[in-house]
């Protein structure tokens, strides 16, 4: 093939060349036009240096294109990385106030029926006086609980326990109360015993909030492990 | 699984234009230097994203030095060392430019800079952004396009006229020896 008189085909004959997609008397032929057409050699130069400078670019590229993936990537897993060490340190953070409330607030119970029908089965006059003296019993250990006193507190709830005829309603609310007694006392395990038996009980009549259970539950144990 | 490189084989891997072969070796130059690149930057007052852009900077700077050998294998200077330099070059020029306000501040950064700098370091050249790609990007964005389908895609000049609606297969033809003489005379001109 001679060389193509048009422009657009003079390229492409050039770049087959330059390709090395031509058989070699082609080839022969272009180089002979080189050698007899100084401004021919000086267009295949060109053309050679113009595509060299395209391939660099295109290198350039998918190399700018691989940085970019993986900085995108690093920057996803350090996103991914601040992401759950936040959320660790979050849940640690509640985790510990959360400690910190079962531990440094006290124990709550509801209040009790504000009635003297502590005991039943009582028929006669002289019982009014017998279910006064409990109730106030009741209310005297609670002040002793307020007021820090807690070895008198115990034996004021103690005294109420032993009484056999007391509603089921008032003796739980007293056990209730002589555990956290027991257990400001320097008695954990007095107390433990208590909460064994009333925590889980499902026929309760003096319902206590699941938080304060588990604050009386974590007071209890801790003072026993310290 | 990671494939690590000699500065040699890096060279010789460049050399060879081949995308394969460059890709890795980018993924490998970007393991070993981002990260020091990074601490340099975010040490002088850059972002994360400065450091990041610095980077792709350095790296097409380093890849023009090693096809026009301005970069060679020596013992004393590694490939990371060198490819750390030409970070703090273009960081100092970058650096310097933003602060350009404070002149006092400027020029004691920079005598502090300049002197924090190893012989290889200053000996890189200032041109090092006249890269390929800089030039193939002042093209239209059609032009490059265009060639990049023909000559990297391996499209055919149908495709390329259906791709671009530029008609027939001779259209085609005709814008893509356009680009070609457009670009041939970016790279001709000095």
């Amino acid at each position: 093939m001679k060389r193509p008189a048009d422009k657009l085909d003079e390229q492409d004959w050039i770049e087959r060349y330059l390709n090395d997609q031509m058989p070699a008397d082609e080839r022969t032929s272009v180089e002979a036009e080189m050698n007899a057409d100084p401004d021919f050699r000086e267009e295949v130069t060109s053309l050679k240096r113009t595509h060299e400078i395209m391939h660099e670019a295109f290198l350039q590229q998918r190399a700018i294109g691989r940085i970019k993936q993986l900085q995108h990537q690093a920057k996803y897993q350090t996103h991914r990385i601040r992401l759950v060490r936040r959320s660790m340190v979050s849940f640690a953070t509640v985790c510990v106030l959360f400690i910190a409330y079962l531990s440094f607030t006290p124990v709550s119970f509801p209040d009790s029926e504000n009635d003297f029908s502590v005991t039943r089965s009582l028929s006669d006059d002289s019982v009014v006086v017998a279910q006064k003296r409990i109730f106030e019993q009741f209310f005297e250990g609670q002040m002793h609980l307020v007021d820090g006193q807690y070895a008198l507190a115990v034996k004021s709830f103690e005294q109420i326990v032993h009484v056999t005829d007391i509603r089921p309603y008032f003796r739980e609310a007293v056990q209730w109360h002589l555990a956290v007694a027991y257990l400001k006392s320097g008695q954990p395990d007095k107390a433990n015993r208590i909460y064994d038996q009333y925590a889980h009980c499902i026929d309760c009549e003096y319902r206590i909030g699941l938080v304060n259970r588990w604050k009386l539950w974590w007071q209890i144990k801790w003072a026993q492990w310290t | 699984m990671k494939k690590s490189f000699t500065d040699q084989q890096i060279v010789d891997g460049l050399q060879s234009k081949q995308v394969a072969i460059t890709e890795d070796i980018v993924t490998y130059l970007y393991e070993q230097c981002q990260r020091n690149i990074t601490n340099l930057v975010t040490r002088k007052g850059g972002s994360e994203d400065d450091a990041n852009d610095l980077f792709q900077e350095t790296i097409l700077a380093f890849l023009q030095n090693v096809w026009t050998s301005k970069y060679q294998v020596h013992h004393d200077a590694k490939v990371t060392t060198y490819i750390y330099g030409i970070a703090s070059n273009l960081w100092l020029k970058e650096w310097t430019k933003r602060n350009a306000v404070n002149q006092r501040h400027e020029k004691y950064s920079r005598n502090q800079l300049l002197n924090d700098r190893s012989p290889e370091e200053v000996l890189i050249d200032e041109d090092e952004l006249r890269s390929a790609w800089a030039l193939f990007g002042k093209l239209g964005k059609t032009c490059q396009d265009i060639l990049t389908a023909f000559y990297f895609d391996k499209k055919t000049m149908q495709e390329i006229a259906d791709d671009f609606n530029l008609g027939t297969a001779d259209n085609a033809k005709t814008r893509k020896y356009r680009c070609i003489q457009a670009l041939k005379k970016l790279v001709t001109t000095p």
